[in-house]
């Protein structure tokens, strides 16, 4: 690949960037210039690189405990590229599987979801259950001459399946450091809240036209954007969460990296949210004003040994592909998973927590909401997939790919934010800084960098 | 007789409403389109997964996430959005055509509401050759109002359970 492409007068003229900044040639990545080539996402190598590196590596979010709560519950997913069942056996640990049979590869679970105490590939008649063992083979004395080595040849097991407070973790890497090792302090923040909450039937699964990178990255710390992709909901005036970061003030409002590569961003500590959500109550009844009390009376618990009592964090990712956002009471904690589907697709799919208390009400009113912001018809989500999709039609030009994406917002700034001190008293774990900044993607792309095995 | 005849005349009323609402769509004129509502309207999108031994795919639970379940002031605000001009994954505007066949009217009471079942396929284009196709049965409740139908529920239920793109346009 070329590195220089000379400059015409007119070019030197009006740039006031050198060659050399805008074209990075073979380098994949330079963070101390926050630059990033462009076939980082393009690129069908480093697609199928990643699949091994990152999502044979990472621990990745299968789903929620409350989405099967019975032995012989199951639902299927993906890990990366690979499609898993997760199936809660006959003594209720749940398990994850790779959807193949070990036979020929075809695919064993037919459904989404449902319940089964074995399952049977449709081509030779094998059948699996619950623990993944290949229990019934036909014709196995008369065809196989009992010759088949059975006890090997169960459905091939997900090594490491965890239940972080509710949230199904998994690692196709049986030597990955634990859970709790790789959140490092995003623990913190799952735990309360996300902990211990319920699933609201119905995950959205839809496709966009992205590189999932793109979606990940947004998440990870990019409020540069809201004013601009999100200009029509701002406009609308409406209660999301774009338009109440304006409303709110800045005090209490933080960013917040957490290495190596995660992030919890857009977090919120004022009080207009709970007035918010308290007035919202007041006009769907007494039993909704109930909950809303109780709910942030459990929430402020939860933050008892910190100063500040986050409400709510309108971005954040716990790499490499679980988006995060959620609110105040009728907000939810919400997760969206980006299946990688290709350099130039990706799958999404939401997930909405909720407090099991909530009523009847509330949770119809939280369910409606949802819809709304960040789901496949939703105001907020919309925008963003339209840029990328524009981002990804330009993979085909040798031009495009030639150039950088930057991510260079207050590049050499870190730690020397005005009224950082403020923040610290905050007591939030985690680094903490401004609402337009770069350095959480710097950070992202710098993990990605280390597990691809590419220099940063 | 007359019964036939009666019947006639209302199918094609259904007809002619229903493509004249797929017109309004595709012509972009989503004031008039939403008109056609009643102000009690339900326009509900519901998940359909593939759910073992449960043929439909639409969740049982009473509470469940949908795609779209909106009021109409919910879809007022939707229009809003796109009268803003910077309501970025419709502009410039996608080019749709709406498809509707298989009109069926089943008719109940006393003649000023009847349910109406409709299939949809959606041609949808945004940049030069892009091609979206969402399809889906539509099982409308139409409403007589001063002489005009018009819409008082309309459940879709897409034939997706991964939907193809994201939903910037109405089914």
């Amino acid at each position: 690949m070329d590195t220089v492409i000379p400059r015409t007068d007119a070019q030197a003229a009006t740039s006031t960037a050198t060659p050399d900044e805008r074209f990075i040639g073979e380098k994949l990545l330079d963070l101390n210039r926050g630059v990033v080539n462009r076939r980082v996402y393009c690129d069908e190598e480093i697609y199928e690189r990643e699949l091994e590196r990152i999502f044979h590596r990472c621990w990745l979010l299968l789903g929620h405990d409350t989405m099967i709560r019975n032995s012989g519950d199951y639902f299927t997913t993906f890990m990366g590229e690979d499609p898993v069942i997760v199936w809660r056996d006959t003594r209720g640990k749940v398990r994850a599987y790779l959807n193949n049979c070990p036979h020929r590869g075809n695919r064993v679970c037919l459904y989404d979801e449902g319940r089964a105490a074995s399952m049977t590939c449709s081509y030779h008649g094998w059948t699996f259950t619950t623990d993944g063992a290949l229990t019934g083979v036909p014709f196995f004395n008369e065809a196989y001459r009992a010759e088949l080595p059975r006890e090997e040849l169960g459905l091939v097991e997900v090594p490491k399946v965890v239940s972080f407070h509710g949230l199904i973790f998994a690692n196709w890497d049986a030597n990955a450091p634990s859970l709790e090792e790789y959140l490092g302090d995003l623990a913190w923040y799952l735990e309360r809240l996300y902990g211990d909450l319920e699933i609201l039937p119905g995950v959205q699964k839809w496709r966009i036209v992205a590189n999932w990178k793109f979606y990940c990255d947004n998440f990870s710390g990019d409020h540069y954007h809201s004013p601009t992709s999100h200009l029509s909901a701002i406009l609308l005036r409406r209660m999301v969460s774009e338009q109440q970061e304006f409303e709110e003030q800045r005090q209490g409002a933080f960013e917040i990296q957490i290495p190596p590569g995660h992030s919890i961003a857009g977090v919120h500590t004022s009080t207009i949210q709970s007035e918010n959500d308290l007035a919202r109550a007041e006009r769907m009844g007494p039993a909704v004003v109930e909950y809303v009390k109780d709910h942030q009376r459990r929430r402020a618990e939860l933050f008892r040994d910190t100063p500040a009592k986050p409400n709510r964090w309108s971005h954040g990712l716990c790499f490499p592909n679980i988006a995060l956002q959620g609110g105040g009471s009728f907000g939810g904690s919400n997760l969206f998973v980006c299946h990688p589907k290709g350099p130039g697709l990706t799958e999404t799919w939401a997930f909405y927590l909720i407090d099991p208390e909530a009523p009847t009400d509330a949770k119809r009113a939280i369910a409606k909401d949802h819809a709304k912001g960040q789901g496949p018809a939703g105001l907020i989500g919309l925008d963003d997939g339209e840029n990328y999709e524009r981002m990804v039609a330009n993979y085909r030009s040798p031009m495009h790919r030639k150039v950088a994406s930057r991510f260079d917002m207050l590049l050499g700034h870190e730690g020397d934010y005005p009224g950082q001190e403020e923040w610290h008293k905050a007591g939030l774990p985690g680094h903490i800084g401004p609402r337009y900044s770069e350095y959480d993607q710097r950070q992202f792309y710098r993990y990605w960098a280390e597990l691809m095995d590419v220099q940063a | 007789m007359e019964r036939q005849l009666r019947e006639l005349m209302l199918q094609r009323e259904v007809e002619q409403f229903l493509y004249h609402e797929a017109r309004l769509l595709d012509d972009q004129r989503f004031h008039e389109w939403l008109d056609l509502l009643t102000a009690d309207v339900r326009y509900w999108v519901p998940i359909r997964s593939s759910i073992q031994g449960q043929p439909d795919g639409v969740r049982p639970e009473e509470v469940a996430i949908s795609h779209m379940d909106e009021t109409k002031e919910e879809l007022e605000l939707r229009i809003k959005r796109l009268d803003t001009g910077v309501a970025w994954a419709e502009v410039p505007p996608s080019r749709t055509r709406h498809l509707v066949t298989n009109i069926e009217v089943v008719e109940e009471g006393d003649g000023d509401e009847v349910n109406v079942y409709s299939d949809l396929l959606v041609f949808q284009s945004r940049r030069e050759a892009s091609v979206i196709l969402f399809s889906g049965k539509r099982e409308d409740r139409l409403r007589r109002v001063n002489g005009q139908w018009s819409i008082a529920r309309r459940t879709v239920l897409l034939d997706h359970t991964v939907l193809p793109h994201s939903v910037s346009i109405f089914f």
